[in-house]
Parts: structure tokens; sequence; C-alpha cells
């Protein structure tokens, strides 16, 4: 068990290497209940979202999420975050749930409250302690909540997601109404590249559940696997590869942001950046030698320093070390061989387009 | 297969078999694997390097560290294991058969009296645990 964000968490169950691989060949299940659970309704939800993310709120549908960023008045990354229309609530208002990272959640809590300051028919509850999260990520996932849920309530597209209240998992007392507590939820999302789903029920059906996943054949992971699978999938990490002192742009994660909406936090900046360009870029690096690189081992073009590893580590998948950094823009073409110095050792590494893996 | 019980250890985590000819074999003990997790590369030094006692002779590399490799004996390497520098696996599975790492032609036989026993080796993990 280790440290990460406030929590303590399993950084591997068996091994991270098969556990990684568990995930590509069958199902692994992920406790990520550290993950922030805000949620947000009322007539004037819209209006916040509109306002802190980078995706225009009407056009998400209920039943329907997104991934997106909260960024900073200069443009820079806040977090980025996946936010769900959960079905509308009994008077026919809008309800949301902002799905953000664990390091993040208390900074996220205060944006969404300085930035609703002047709304009054909001409601904004934090459920990260009440709930927990599950995932379960693989080729096999739907053969294995099937076991858990009816198939007609399985979400039937990526981003999509369902609330199956007729079920087991959910928690309501006799006395609250039956949105005020948050679960259970089904989104098919994830943070590995394999198809998946997330499952978010109160705490009281958790431990069960988890049991009973395990029992139906799901393999359990840490935070190792996570990690690699992830990387492999070419999916940033808040605070590592994008965190407040970087841009979209930069991060070349452009098309999350929707220039065409209204006002949001940061598009001035943003705009004004596509203008002038910009002198540094995130790319993906798949290492031709041995040696796996890691966070801040400096990147190399033509022996000069252009840039720092952010993430790296060694993939399973394609038996090789990857890394993500960002790079001055001249060496960020795709194809450019760069090199890596790993402890001292210059290995060289080809610049490739993201992901490094995609499933097919 | 190689008997624990009767190899060499030093408090790095290397093990030495002396073979009857003056020679060594070196390796990574079972301790040293599991604390390591996942090994994806290893690196060895070339045939024909001399080493001296207690000096850097290589890296094992795991998804989540890198570790030094230093030799317990001085000497000259005369063999390396090719094997499980493609099967870097090997090193988490066998760690005392098929993971060995270098063969050492031994230039001071008296250095192996200074290193641990299997008894006192294993005293050393057993507070490392606690």
């Amino acid at each position: 068990m280790v440290p990460f964000a406030g929590w303590e968490m399993p950084l591997q169950y068996h091994g991270i290497l098969s556990e990684a691989r568990a995930v590509r060949s069958t199902v692994g299940l992920f406790d990520v209940s550290h993950m922030g659970r805000i949620l947000l309704s009322g007539p004037d939800a819209s209006t916040l979202l509109d306002r802190i993310l980078t995706f225009p709120i009407e056009r998400l549908s209920p039943g329907r999420a997104r991934y997106s960023f909260v960024l900073t008045e200069s443009g820079g990354i806040l977090d980025d975050v996946v936010i769900y229309r959960l079905g509308d609530s009994y008077r026919a208002e809008p309800r949301f749930l902002l799905v953000c990272n664990a390091n993040t959640r208390e900074t996220v809590n205060s944006w969404t409250t300085n930035w609703g300051q002047d709304l009054s028919q909001i409601t904004i509850q934090d459920c990260t302690h009440d709930t927990t999260m599950i995932a379960i990520q693989g080729p096999k996932s739907t053969e294995l909540i099937a076991h858990i849920l009816p198939k007609e309530t399985l979400p039937p597209r990526p981003f999509t997601l369902t609330e199956p209240r007729h079920s087991p998992l959910f928690v309501c007392e006799a006395s609250e109404m039956v949105e005020e507590r948050l679960g259970p939820l089904l989104s098919r999302t994830g943070y590995t590249g394999e198809d998946g789903f997330e499952l978010i029920v109160d705490n009281q059906v958790a431990d069960s559940l988890w049991q009973r996943l395990i029992q139906s054949g799901g393999i359990p992971c840490g935070l190792g696997a996570r990690d690699l699978l992830r990387l492999e999938a070419g999916l940033l990490l808040s605070g590592t590869d994008i965190h407040p002192g970087f841009s979209p742009i930069e991060a070349g994660v452009e098309r999350f942001v929707a220039f065409e909406q209204s006002d949001f936090v940061g598009k001035k900046a943003l705009l004004f950046q596509k203008l002038k360009g910009v002198e540094r870029k995130l790319i993906g690096i798949l290492m031709q030698g041995q040696g796996i690189p890691r966070h801040d081992y400096p990147i190399l073009h033509k022996s000069i320093v252009v840039g720092h590893v952010t993430s790296g580590g060694y993939s399973p998948t394609l038996d090789t070390g990857i890394a993500l950094g960002y790079v001055s823009i001249n060496s960020s073409t795709v194809g450019t061989q760069l090199s890596i110095d790993l402890r001292g050792r210059h290995v060289l590494g080809t610049v490739v387009s993201l992901p490094f893996y995609q499933r097919k | 297969m190689r008997d624990p019980s009767q190899l060499r250890y030093t408090k790095d985590h290397e093990w030495v078999d002396e073979l009857g000819d003056g020679s060594a074999v070196v390796g990574i003990t079972d301790f040293a694997q599991s604390q390591l997790g996942d090994i994806v590369f290893v690196q060895l030094p070339e045939v024909g390097t001399a080493v001296s006692q207690f000096g850097k002779i290589g890296e094992v590399e795991s998804v989540k560290s890198v570790s030094d490799v230093f030799t317990p004996i001085s000497g000259n390497v005369i063999e390396i294991n090719a094997k499980v520098q493609k099967h870097p696996e090997q090193l988490n599975t066998e760690p005392y058969d098929a993971g060995w790492l270098v063969k050492i032609l031994l230039s001071d036989m008296t250095e192996l009296d200074s290193l641990l026993s299997s008894d006192e080796y294993h005293h050393l993990i057993s507070i490392e645990e606690h």
C-alpha cells in the first residue's frame, strides 16, 4: 500500500505487469474511489459548468458524458475531468456529476464555489466520501458486469451512462428523495484504453460488490498497472503531464476545447496563444533501446536538451519503454529521432503520435 | 538446481556460488527480486571486464525502480547470462538458477570468507522486513 493524494492505495496485488496484461486480455478491477465525485444540480448548474469547462454543456444530453478541462484564467490546465449528465431530477432540473482527480479535488471544489458565487439556484455536493467507484476494464468487461447487473442496464457506447436503480446496488433511506444520494451509476468510461465501465455505488454496498466481482473472475489491479495502461493509451495524468503551467494547446488536447461556445474561464488566454503559436508541445516517445524513461529525465535532440520526460514507463504491450514529455516545437514532429538521458546513458527514441496502443 | 543455503551473500543482496575450478557465479537474491517487482531490463558488463570486490558491475531495472548490482568478489568476467538479458523475468522466477548474472574468474579466493553465510544473510533480511 502506498500513499496517493491523501489516500492509501495498493501499488499492486499480484504484480504490475501481470495485472496490466490481465486488463489487455481479460478483465481487471480497480478501486478508483480516490477520484473526486461532485454532484451539481439545479437550474443554474449548466451556467456554472459552461463557465468552468471547455465544453458547451447544453450539448450534453442526459445519459452522456464527456472528457473536458477546467482551465485557469491564463489558460493553464487546472484539472482534466469527466462531466456526466444524469437523468433530470423529479423537478425536471438537470443533474450533473463532475469526476475530477484526487489531488485536485479540493481545488476543483473551491473553483466551483468561487465561480458560482452569483448563482443561487444550484446545489453542489461533494459525494466522494459517501461513495465508492470501481473500474472494470478489459475485453471481457461486459461479460463480468452481466454477473452484477442485467444486460438492459448496460450503457451501449463509450461515454454513455445509466443509473440502474432497480438493482440491489441501489441504497436509499425511506425519508430521502431518490436523487439525494449518488449511485448506482454505471458509465462506459475508463482510463486504460480498453472497453470497460466505471461503477459508482453507495459505500454500504461496496464491499459485497467488490467480492462478487472478484468471485465472477475480475482481477484486482493496483496503481502500478493503472499507470502503465493509461500511458500506453496516451492518456494524461493531472499534475504530471498536464498542470496549470501548460495549456491544452501545448498539451496536444486542443480538440477538447470548444472555442465556438460562449465564454469560459481561460478562453481569452487560449485564443491569444492560438494566434501567437506555442513554443513547446507534449509528445510521445517510443524507445529504440534498452532502459525505462522516467519522470524528469532529459530529452535531447542532436545532443541538445530540448525538454524533459513527464511520464515514462515500460510498456508490456509493446515490450519497450514509452514516455511523454514537453519538447521545443522544432523537435516535436512525428518521426523525429530524439534520445533520452537514462541516468547518464543516452538511449534513442522516436517521436510517435498518440496513443502508443489502441485496441482493435 | 542451486542450494541457496550453500551460497555466500552480500548485504546488498547478491549471492555468489564458488565453483570448484577457481570461478564463481553471481546473481541477486530472492529477497532482492521480490523488492524490485517485475524486472524488465538487465545490464551486464562485457566479458573480459576486470572487477573489484563490491564494485558496480551492472543494473537491474524493474517497472518501478533501478538497482545497481555489485560484485561480491574481485576478478575477471568470463561469462554473462545472455538468456536473462532476453528474458529478464527469469530473474524474478529463478533468481538462483536460470536468473544467474555473471561468471567471474576469482583473483582472490579469501574474499569469499568475508561474505555472509546463508544464516547471516537471512538474519539480515528478517531485520529489514520489520
